[in-house]
């Protein structure tokens, strides 16, 4: 990937990489078209800016779930961490804790439950599926357990203003916190050794470790991070709705894994790109938003959602895999 | 303690089948033994535990995750996964509710079987001709199912007052012993022998192992995986009818622990998350672990939020250890 247009070929892919991020950010153009014609108050600053706050929480949460899928593991405890986080979070900013020593704390929560499914993935050999699923009921069982099933307040305007309410040169404050985000994670994934040993690794493990790459210590790596970006999405979550419920985050793994596939990023690991995430987030987010102002009910648009992440697959599969 | 009982039922049978029985148990071994440890630790911390009235209930109310999961053995053992199961049931559990205001119950059951296996048709066809992953296509059904369970119900429960209906599927029979109980077996039975006996099964158990090569081999591998989602459809909606009668309501929502549960119960039973390794008894056992860890945890008072936190753990640990064993 790093060493594209050296050859021939690999100048092809490149250029098919970029036929294929044009599909789904093609796909984005249209529907936001056909919702500005449809309807006149999509293409409103305010809505716009409505659309940013929303789609900044699947965003991230999506960033981790591109690297842990681009390994070719999945993390499903995602929602769970988040929730707890959320959880804990409020919990300090309602003991008068300033909001950064409260979201470093949930970060270092969140990773410590990434490092411990990582190290039973690594040390145990057990599939990431299962493992993740055992941790998604531990970690939402103690979020249930430490609030009673009740929901925890706050009060922090500095919080709420940097994770959901401010505003800066006209863009939400929590789409800069996304941006600044994407901007470091990109470079990681494609300027680092560790960003090409997670490519590696998803591409095909045994080659890897062959050739030296660290196969181990970047599947590790990829769940710690799994678990400080859910502590960044959890801030924006817990700011947005301004308390913090212990199932606030149920059921977000599953729209991250949507974003990141309906994206492109290839389900079995190796070949995908966080760009593509960006583009198929906002294609939900866009979607959700779009929806919701023409008035169609909630359980018409879990129809359609359900409907796109196949349709994106099918078409993402017949355009490109196929080629390759 | 089924999966012994069914190996020395075994012996005398060819070889290779012995070695496969036996394999089987070997298997079930660890949540078996996992079951023997909770069953010693709940007796002494509640003495109500062990109990017929007890025991009779806790398999009774795990029917229909024992139903779902040995149709989810199927899937599984294709080396696919359906993550649509628990949406799938509370939406066939609906669609049964319904149909019993106006059907006969006997017509409401077999439609709500049907539709299950319709949606498991669905299912298998995208993932197979479509060539994507059945993590995504199920995660998109499993969308489409709430949407439209949400949809034909406007998020209310469906209350059933079909008394020959719930006498049927939450009753008692002969000897008093309860219905659902007798479901389970027989459902459970038939899953075995149709895996370990029938060419189907054997293909399924190929297919999963090795598509391209079985289809080297000449086995029409599409077709096993269709009939494989099919099946899996059809014991979804029937754990559907099931749980329809256990609640009185074919509901909306809470089902979502049951894909969770499904999936840990058949993996529990040592089925091979990838495909080609497995058995329905060691699925029994794995829910049968499931049921009794809840039931115990409620027995001695645990919080259901403790419970959910210890089930999760408890899964991690035992396919930890069932890794190590191996």
């Amino acid at each position: 990937m790093v060493v594209a247009a050296a050859t021939g070929t690999s100048r092809a892919s490149a250029a098919r990489r970029l036929i294929g991020q044009g599909g789904i950010y093609g796909a984005l153009v249209a529907l936001a078209a056909g919702l500005a014609l449809l309807e006149p108050a999509f293409l409103t600053g305010e809505n716009l800016q409505n659309v940013g706050r929303q789609t900044t929480l699947l965003a991230v949460s999506s960033f981790a779930m591109t690297f842990v899928i681009l390994t070719g593991e999945i993390d499903l405890s995602i929602g769970a961490v988040a929730s707890l986080v959320g959880v804990l979070v409020a919990k300090c900013l309602g003991a008068d804790v300033p909001w950064v020593p409260a979201v470093a704390a949930g970060m270092a929560v969140g990773g410590a439950i990434g490092l411990v499914n990582g190290l039973i993935i690594v040390k145990g050999q057990v599939a990431s599926f299962i493992v993740t699923l055992g941790m998604l009921s531990v970690v939402s069982g103690l979020a249930l357990q430490i609030t009673q099933g009740s929901t925890v307040g706050f009060e922090s305007d500095a919080f709420r203003s940097v994770f959901a309410t401010g505003t800066l040169l006209g863009v939400p404050a929590p789409v800069w916190v996304g941006v600044a985000l994407f901007g470091v994670l990109h470079v990681v994934l494609r300027h680092t050794r560790f960003g090409s040993d997670v490519y590696a690794t998803g591409g095909d493990a045994q080659a890897a470790g062959l050739v030296g790459v660290r196969v181990d210590r970047t599947r590790v790596l990829v769940f710690v991070l799994s678990g400080v970006m859910m502590a960044v999405a959890a801030a924006v979550l817990t700011a947005r709705v301004g308390n913090a419920r212990p199932d606030a985050g149920v059921g977000l793994e599953f729209d991250a894994i949507a974003a990141v596939v309906i994206g492109g990023t290839s389900f079995s690991g190796g070949r995908g790109s966080l760009m593509r995430t960006v583009g198929g987030a906002l294609l939900i987010g866009v979607l959700n938003n779009g929806l919701g102002l023409l008035d169609v009910q909630y359980y018409a648009q879990l129809i359609v959602k359900g409907a796109i992440i196949v349709i994106a697959v099918l078409v993402d599969r017949r355009t490109r895999w196929n080629s390759s | 303690m089924s999966a012994r009982a069914a190996a020395s039922a075994e012996v005398g049978a060819r070889p290779e089948a012995r070695a496969t029985v036996r394999g089987a148990a070997v298997r079930a071994g660890g949540p078996v033994l996992a079951i023997v440890v909770l069953v010693v630790v709940f007796s002494v911390t509640s003495p109500f535990f062990l109990t017929r009235t007890n025991l009779e209930g806790l398999v009774t109310s795990a029917a229909p995750l024992l139903v779902a999961s040995c149709g989810l053995t199927f899937v599984i053992l294709l080396g696919d996964i359906d993550l649509s199961l628990g949406a799938v049931v509370a939406l066939a559990g609906i669609v049964v509710a319904k149909l019993l205001k106006t059907q006969y119950w006997e017509v409401s059951v077999v439609l709500g079987i049907v539709f299950g296996a319709g949606v498991g048709l669905l299912n298998g066809a995208v993932t197979v001709f479509g060539r994507i992953p059945s993590f995504i296509v199920t995660l998109g059904t499993f969308s489409v199912a709430q949407g439209v369970a949400i949809g034909i119900t406007g998020n209310n429960a469906v209350p059933v007052f079909d008394e020959a209906f719930l006498s049927a599927f939450a009753g008692t029979g002969p000897l008093g012993v309860s219905l659902p109980i007798v479901y389970v077996v027989a459902v459970a039975g038939a899953c075995a022998i149709v895996l370990r006996r029938t060419v189907f099964g054997q293909e399924l158990v190929a297919v999963g192992g090795n598509d391209a090569a079985s289809r080297l081999a000449g086995i029409r591998t599409r077709r096993t995986r269709l009939t494989g989602f099919v099946l899996a459809g059809a014991l979804a909606g029937f754990a559907a009818v099931l749980l329809t009668a256990q609640l009185g309501t074919g509901i909306v929502n809470g089902q979502a622990n049951l894909t969770l549960n499904a999936i840990a119960a058949v993996v529990l039973g040592g089925t091979s998350l990838m495909g080609g390794r497995g058995s329905v008894l060691g699925t029994v056992a794995g829910a049968l672990l499931i049921a009794t860890l809840s039931n115990g945890l409620t027995l001695v008072q645990a919080s259901s939020y403790l419970q959910q936190a210890i089930t999760g753990a408890i899964i991690i640990l035992a396919v930890l250890l069932d890794r190590r064993l191996r």
